[in-house]
């Protein structure tokens, strides 16, 4: 199936831009296509049709198979004094990227997934949170959301009800903020960049870029590999691996719907 | 091999030790994907392995008392396969209509069996113990085309799946086969109740020689 | 103690897993396995000259190779001696037979999953068939132990051997290996997660 123009019109990102060194030479895929990787003093990224387009940004490096890409959205975050980024590599998951985005902006799962690290089962209950979209109208924010931790982060100690916010910033890229335990008023920044490789598998480029200065990088690292891979095996266990479309469901659905998204769904007529 | 019509439907989906009280295993029948779980009160159920709210196996569930809990965002479903609770909103009575998919599922001759059809389900007289599954890689045989591969004496049919037979040298067993579509078919054995060790470890071994030669003859 | 570990190695897990049973205190040294590569390393070769994890420090005493560090512990530490038993010629052969069969789970469950999750670059049906190979000589076994009236690898209590094989069995569907044809094993993982002291780490699916 040949991608949809909305899953089509965005950029993706491919890897850590630590795993590109100059001399580098390699084969990846992106929505169901193979691209080639060099780089020889610059990045270059070559489709079926040529040179694609090429930046890096975030810690990674990201390519497009559209010749008139969106802009990649913004984070100011990144540049702001004294936050560390940890980039977790690349994890590969037989299921949707669609899927991927979907766990992750689904608090309701943290008892029974990552028991005792996000959430335990006698505060399993999801409060209201405000759902808004960006200023473009092609982003979702997912705002006021609550819910009782009891390990919320690596640097935090003893359970506390956390506030997120959530941003769909395209169909697979999703930023989770959370508040920050040691600086207030400052959001923690945890995220995917989600590589389709095809309608039902995908490659999860996650990053950390948080306050912190209890941990070592490789302990943030640990804490987030060690939560995304809990999340895998749910992941690849999902009847079907592509996404459902179904009006029932939540913002990652409606938001695909809205654009038209058709990749990496699947027409389901009867969930319950 | 006569093959009684009415219960070609039932399919031996695995040793009845295969799923303890108080646990969950997967199965897969055909090319159904099939959660199979006893409550702790020994009940077996065969479900569609599929939660009906983000499609998560519930063959990866946990068993509280005589429910099913999902593990992904531990909604609970009771024996009849209806949703009971969804602990993200405690104060919601879950609609009627959240409902898992449910196969009939019986216990006979150490197996457990499985149907979606309203018949009657396979009568197997006196008591068993279970030997032996095993996987055969390959797609499956019909179960005379398997009884080629040994040596029987005698062979009274209970389904389209399984029989009733007797071996020269083992003695009377229940062998039953299972497809399973893409991911080929089990094997299962069980033998009379009074079977000790000595009897289960040779009909084990008999067992494994038998797959031996149904995966050989399809590699040929 | 201190324990060079990653947190989603299944060699490191078998360290963690004893440490549990033993109810020892020790330090974790995070390891950036992935993607970092912090094992192969000019550090850390100086750690372990074989660029592997785990490596256990316990005083003076450096050990690396998780198959070494259970004998080592379980020699140590169990008072019980129950987790090595040491007094059957037989049985001591019996478990030495087992931690070197787990080495052979490594090399082949073990590497489908670094294929299928991290991307390593192997034969990933050569992998998936050689693991099959060793889960029916496992399921063989331990379904006749069961006719034996014996729960474990190595007779009637777990010891190290069953420590051994765990991790990478009970992760084997991380690398696309199905575990659902293979019955006895799931009840030998169902009874290893009840045991006191259990823990579990991501791709193991632990019911209560």
């Amino acid at each position: 199936m040949t991608p949809d123009p909305f899953t089509l019109s965005h950029w993706y990102a491919i890897g850590r831009i630590e795993d590109f060194p100059n001399g580098y030479k390699g084969e990846h895929r992106i929505l169901s296509t193979d691209i080639a990787v060099s780089h020889h003093g610059e990045l270059n990224v070559t489709g079926p049709e040529g040179s694609m387009g090429v930046q890096t940004r975030y810690g990674h490096v990201w390519t497009t198979l559209s010749r008139d890409p969106r802009p990649l959205y913004n984070m100011p975050e990144f540049e702001e004094e004294g936050r560390r980024l940890v980039t977790a590599g690349a994890i590969a998951v037989r299921c949707s990227g669609l899927r991927a985005v979907e766990n992750f902006l689904d608090m309701a799962h943290f008892p029974f997934v990552h028991t005792g690290i996000l959430g335990v089962e006698e505060h399993a209950e999801v409060e209201k949170y405000d759902v808004s979209m960006g200023a473009a109208g092609d982003e979702i924010w997912a705002t006021k959301c609550r819910f009782f931790q009891p390990m919320a982060a690596a640097a935090a100690e003893g359970g506390q009800v956390i506030e997120y916010r959530y941003r769909v910033a395209h169909p697979y890229s999703t930023i989770l903020y959370k508040t920050c335990p040691l600086r207030d008023g400052h959001w923690d920044l945890i995220g995917l960049f989600i590589q389709p490789t095809e309608e039902d598998e995908c490659i999860v480029h996650s990053f950390v870029l948080v306050f912190d200065e209890h941990n070592t990088d490789t302990d943030l690292l640990h804490f987030q590999q060690n939560i995304f891979l809990q999340d895998r095996m749910v992941l690849e266990n999902q009847v079907p691996n592509k996404l459902p479309i179904d009006p029932r469901w939540e913002m990652p659905t409606r938001a695909v719907k809205s654009h038209g998204v058709t990749w990496s769904t699947t027409r389901f007529e009867k969930v319950a | 091999m006569d093959t009684d019509v009415s219960q070609v439907g039932w399919i031996p989906v695995a040793l009845n030790n295969a799923v303890q009280a108080g646990s969950a295993i997967r199965v897969i029948a055909g090319t159904d994907d099939i959660a199979l779980w006893r409550g702790k009160d020994g009940v077996a159920h065969a479900w569609e392995n599929r939660c009906p709210h983000r499609g998560m196996r519930l063959s990866y569930g946990t068993v509280c008392g005589n429910r099913l809990r999902c593990l992904y965002h531990g909604w609970i479903y009771d024996g009849s396969g209806t949703c009971v609770a969804i602990p993200a909103h405690p104060d919601l009575t879950p609609p009627q209509t959240i409902k898992v998919r449910t196969y009939r599922c019986v216990e006979a001759g150490a197996l457990i069996w499985i149907s979606d059809e309203d018949n009657s389900a396979p009568a197997i007289d006196g008591h068993w113990t279970p030997c032996r599954s095993l996987h055969i890689e390959v797609a499956m045989p019909d179960l005379p085309e398997i009884l080629k591969w040994t040596k029987v004496n005698s062979v009274r049919p209970l389904s389209t799946y399984a029989a009733d037979v007797a071996l020269p040298d083992q003695g009377r067993l229940i062998l039953a086969v299972h497809p399973m579509g893409s991911k080929g078919a089990m094997l299962h054995c069980a033998l009379p109740a009074s079977a000790r060790r000595d009897s289960l470890l040779s009909a084990s071994h008999w067992l494994g020689e038998l797959r031996s030669r149904i995966e050989q003859a399809a590699v040929v | 103690m201190k324990l060079y570990d990653y947190v989603l190695s299944g060699n490191c897990y078998k360290i963690r897993l004893l440490l549990g049973f033993l109810d020892l205190d020790y330090e974790k040294r995070p390891v950036d396995f992935f993607p970092g590569r912090e094992h192969k390393s000019d550090a850390f070769l100086k750690i372990n000259p074989l660029g592997q994890i785990p490596v256990l420090e316990d005083g003076e005493i450096r050990i690396r190779d998780a198959q070494a560090i259970l004998i080592y512990l379980a020699s140590r530490y169990d008072k019980s001696g129950e987790w090595f038993p040491g007094q059957s010629h037989s049985q001591i052969a019996e478990v030495a037979q087992w931690l070197a069969f787990s080495d052979m789970i490594t090399s082949t469950a073990s590497a489908a999953r670094l294929h299928d999750m991290l991307g390593y670059n192997l034969d990933i049906d050569a992998a998936r068939a050689g693991a099959h190979r060793l889960l029916r000589v496992l399921e063989d076994h331990l379904a006749h132990q069961e006719f034996d009236g014996h729960d474990w690898l190595a007779g009637r209590r777990p010891t190290i051997a069953d420590i051994s094989c765990f991790p990478y069995v009970a992760l084997a569907e991380d690398g696309g290996i199905d575990l659902f044809c293979y019955p006895a094993i799931l009840r030998w993982i169902r009874r290893f997660t009840a045991l006191d002291g259990f823990h579990s780490m991501p791709g193991i699916n632990v019911s209560p």
